[in-house]
């Protein structure tokens, strides 16, 4: 219901069918978010506040919560859409399972939440933004939808952030990531640099640039973008030390010319 | 026959150094959004458990404990990303300041100490 929410057609069945894990009672969040990817959407974990969610409910946006309809000791866990809230009477309303309209209690609601870790998610459009970002979950969100979506809209989920983030070189990194894997070189080139330019210890920014420029041909003028490797205890260690070996073995074997640096 | 085996063979080989030679830059491959957050956060949460336990007052009280301070920094930097998290929140929850060895402090001292040094196994279930 989310996903028609956000404007993905699909059946019930399908979904269930996705998320559904035999042999668990209900399904696994991770299969929830996992299967918003499949469909194009990033899962955006909200704060553990009910102001955090009433906010994406104002803007219109339904928001899947996870429920504990038993107790602390004995959870009988329960997947529902919070599509409402009325503040006259504090009732929050639901579509829980096939009842397409639920009015409850906020009070009774709010402990059901409570007591299953108060986890709710909103499923955003490539091209939207939440009414409350934050910037660390958000640019996690957002990573994890480029490992599971196509690149296109991975492509354009980054193109939004560092629209809203100017400054985020972690957003530059993604937008070039997603440039890279559409093989768009110089847009991947651009956004690297830009990324570094905000940031310009950031490791995986240079790696990646070096590598791309290594893999549109330009080996020679990708060894001085690496620069030097990290200490031996950096977890990059290695990935830079090999990559600077393949950038030495193709720049001395090419006949691109080497570039003069000063 | 051997004509048409042969002329596929030529055909087949030339194939595969075209192929060579194209796919030779390849293989370059770039380190995913998710993995840099992943290496920022790690290197972030290692430089707050290092710096703690390069600080005068807590390398005291590890001696005190007979903890050499070089394996209590050791340890630290072989834990894990997530483990690593787990002990910088812990940190920065801390009481800062003057008196780490209050109360918290010296409770989650000794419980990182025996941690670090293998003896319990509670961070990891954080």
């Amino acid at each position: 219901m989310v996903l028609e929410a956000s404007g993905v057609e699909t059946d019930y069945s399908t979904v269930t069918s996705r998320v559904y894990v035999p042999g668990l009672e209900g399904s696994l969040q991770a299969e929830m978010t996992a299967t918003s990817r499949h469909f194009g959407r990033i899962a955006y974990p909200l704060a553990p506040e009910p102001a955090a969610l009433l906010a994406e409910i104002a803007a219109g946006r339904p928001v899947l919560v996870l429920l504990n309809l038993g107790l602390p000791s004995r959870p009988f866990w329960h997947y529902a859409v919070v599509i409402g809230y009325d503040p006259d009477n504090n009732r929050i309303l639901l579509r829980s399972g096939t009842e397409s309209r639920v009015e409850r209690k906020a009070r009774s609601w709010l402990r059901q939440w409570d007591w299953a870790g108060r986890w709710a998610i909103v499923l955003l459009r490539p091209s939207e933004w939440p009414v409350r970002p934050d910037r660390a979950r958000l640019l996690r969100a957002l990573a994890d939808f480029e490992d599971g979506a196509d690149p296109e809209s991975a492509r354009s989920s980054w193109q939004n952030a560092v629209d809203h983030w100017p400054d985020e070189p972690n957003a530059w990194l993604g937008l070039g990531n997603s440039a890279h894997a559409l093989a768009d070189w110089r847009a991947a080139e651009t956004a690297y640099r830009r990324a570094l330019a905000l940031a310009p210890t950031h490791l995986p920014a240079r790696f990646n640039l070096a590598s791309s420029l290594h893999e549109a041909g330009r080996s020679c003028a990708a060894l001085p973008e690496l620069g030097s490797a990290p200490p031996p205890d950096h977890p990059l260690y290695r990935d830079f030390t090999a990559l600077e070996r393949a950038l030495r073995d193709a720049c001395g074997a090419s006949s691109e010319r080497p570039q003069r640096w000063p | 026959m051997w004509q048409s085996v042969r002329s596929a063979l030529s055909v087949f080989l030339g194939l595969v150094l075209v192929l060579t030679v194209c796919a030779s830059p390849a293989g370059a491959k770039v380190i995913s959004t998710s993995d840099a957050l992943g290496v920022e956060q790690g290197h972030e949460a290692r430089a707050t458990v290092i710096a703690y336990l390069a600080r005068e007052d807590v390398a005291a009280k590890l001696a005190a404990l007979g903890v050499d301070p070089e394996l209590a920094r050791l340890r630290a930097a072989a834990l894990s990303a997530e483990e690593l998290a787990a002990l910088a929140g812990r940190i920065e929850e801390a009481p800062a300041g003057g008196d780490v060895i209050g109360i918290l402090g010296v409770t989650f001292l000794v419980l990182l100490i025996l941690e670090l040094v293998g003896a319990i196994d509670i961070f990891k279930k954080l």
